[in-house]
């Protein structure tokens, strides 16, 4: 028996080397974040191209989406992204490489596509944004017409998604969390925790959730902190299925509809001071967008102090996500193997890889480079993940299907946390709020 | 109990697709929403620091 152990223990320890550096999928997305960095803080590249915004005054049709200016550009993105992940995809499997080039262009369409729908403004404004129609694209067409052989190359989730968070840490400025001084941080960063942590001792103990773990650790991530960013990063981290992405990811996008115009209401109703308002919305509705476009209608006091609270309160993804994934790896991972010590090198073998390049990240532009370099690569940074994340919905869409997510839904446990989990965060946050920005504890700092 | 969970449900969906069909919130006259999900692409956002 005792032997039995030892070799256990000899041939989990030996699971790490060198070669998986070079060899595993895994791997590459960091290294394809770690070139996509350097060539945007050294300006070797620009912002992707990507379809622009219509149904707004000016771009009224369908056709200002695609001006015939940017298709040059267009497919300039689609070629760049197609060599970075073919290298991707060459060093962790040559034999699959002739797949993947013959099915990302099609994925790359249709991903244009969700942006064309998605950057239909008056429906944007409700959440029907480039994510939501990829997730929608893929859907049908896996459900209703079957995903074609030659596509199945390019369905890489995990390239896309991973690369993508890598590149979502640079917008994870540590350096910004003072903005508001010790209150914001009292709202973003108390209740925050507070909340993830009851929502899911509340899954397993009295909703008994054991099945779906990584789904109720990324609702309750969604909820706490900043919807679709987190339940990416937290789902990804906890190696949750892409079902249970998909569905905190729809919840997050219904409720944030309601909240979005339902809370400025109430704030109204109950006579709330708009500083405590807005401080209230920032901490509480999901998309830091609808965070903005609500707050807006108590004024531009209270939308400042909202934006900022959201802000302050998205920083908290890059901690939270690293603390799943170790969490997950120590708690879940080793209980199969419950006679082997977890140490740092067992941690370091099993975590999500994409976790260092994504802490890696958020730390060089917290802390390691000057601003005006932070401001002029960011948003080339955030471009790219954001159509990463676009290709990465589509292959989700591709490779889920209606029962397995019919099923999750089924007994209702996942809207049931989220609701009391929000209900929970609502009731919090307000006091939080009442405590941090009355001006009757704290002296506010404008 | 089964049958409440779905009345609710279907009230939650219902109440949302409402919201958008009327546009309570007069999609207009904002220039963000629920549909920007990346904070850094909120211009208010970096205006407020």
């Amino acid at each position: 028996m005792g032997e039995a152990n030892l070799d256990k223990k000899e041939n989990i320890k030996s699971k790490f080397d060198l070669s998986s550096l070079w060899c595993r999928e895994e791997w590459w997305t960091v290294w394809l974040g770690i070139v996509l960095i350097v060539a945007a803080v050294g300006n070797i590249i620009t912002k992707p191209v990507l379809p622009a915004r219509w149904g707004v005054e000016g771009a009224e049709s369908i056709l200002a989406a695609i001006p015939s200016e940017i298709i040059i550009g267009m497919l300039t993105t689609g070629l760049i992204t197609l060599i970075i992940f073919a290298v991707a995809v060459f060093f962790s499997n040559c034999q699959e490489l002739s797949d993947f080039l013959k099915g990302y262009p099609v994925i790359f369409l249709l991903s244009i596509l969700a942006y064309v729908l998605g950057n239909y403004a008056p429906l944007r404004h409700y959440g029907f944004n480039d994510v939501i129609w990829a997730l929608v694209i893929g859907l049908v067409i896996s459900n209703l017409i079957k995903v074609p052989q030659f596509l199945q190359g390019a369905v890489r989730t995990g390239l896309y998604i991973k690369t993508g968070l890598v590149l979502l840490g640079a917008s994870i400025l540590f350096d910004r969390m003072l903005a508001l001084g010790a209150m914001g941080l009292g709202v973003a960063w108390v209740v925050t925790p507070v909340v993830l942590i009851v929502m899911y001792w509340y899954s397993q103990k009295v909703l008994k959730m054991h099945e779906n773990k990584g789904l109720a650790i990324t609702i309750a991530t969604a909820t706490s902190v900043c919807g679709v960013s987190a339940a990416i990063a937290s789902g990804t981290a906890s190696k949750a299925k892409q079902e249970e992405i998909t569905l905190a990811v729809s919840i997050t996008l219904i409720f944030t509809v309601l909240m979005m115009v339902g809370m400025p209401a109430m704030v109204q109703l109950l006579g709330i001071d708009p500083i405590v308002g807005g401080a209230w919305l920032g901490g509480t509705i999901d998309a830091t967008g609808a965070v903005v476009a609500s707050s807006a209608l108590l004024g531009s006091e209270a939308m400042e102090v909202a934006s900022v609270i959201k802000m302050v309160q998205n920083i908290l993804i890059g901690i939270i996500a690293f603390g799943i994934a170790v969490f997950w790896v120590t708690k879940y991972e080793n209980k199969s193997t419950e006679e082997v010590n977890i140490n740092f090198t067992e941690i370091f073998t099993r975590i999500p890889k994409f976790i260092f390049g994504f802490v890696g990240a958020s730390l060089l532009f917290s802390f390691l480079l000057s601003e005006p370099i932070v401001a002029s690569s960011l948003p080339v940074l955030n471009g790219f993940r954001g159509f990463f994340f676009t290709l990465a919905f589509i292959s989700i869409g591709l490779d889920s299907n209606f029962k397995e997510m019919a099923q999750m839904v089924k007994g209702g446990k996942a809207i049931q946390l989220y609701i009391g989990g929000q209900l929970l965060n609502i009731v919090l946050t307000l006091l939080a709020a009442y405590i941090f920005f009355s001006g009757q504890f704290f002296n506010l700092p404008f | 109990m089964v049958q409440l969970k779905k009345v609710l449900l279907l009230l939650i969906v219902l109440i949302a697709v409402g919201i958008i069909l009327f546009d309570v919130g007069n999609s207009g006259t904002h220039s963000s929403g629920a549909g920007e999900i990346w904070w850094t692409e909120v211009e208010e956002i970096e205006q407020n620091f």
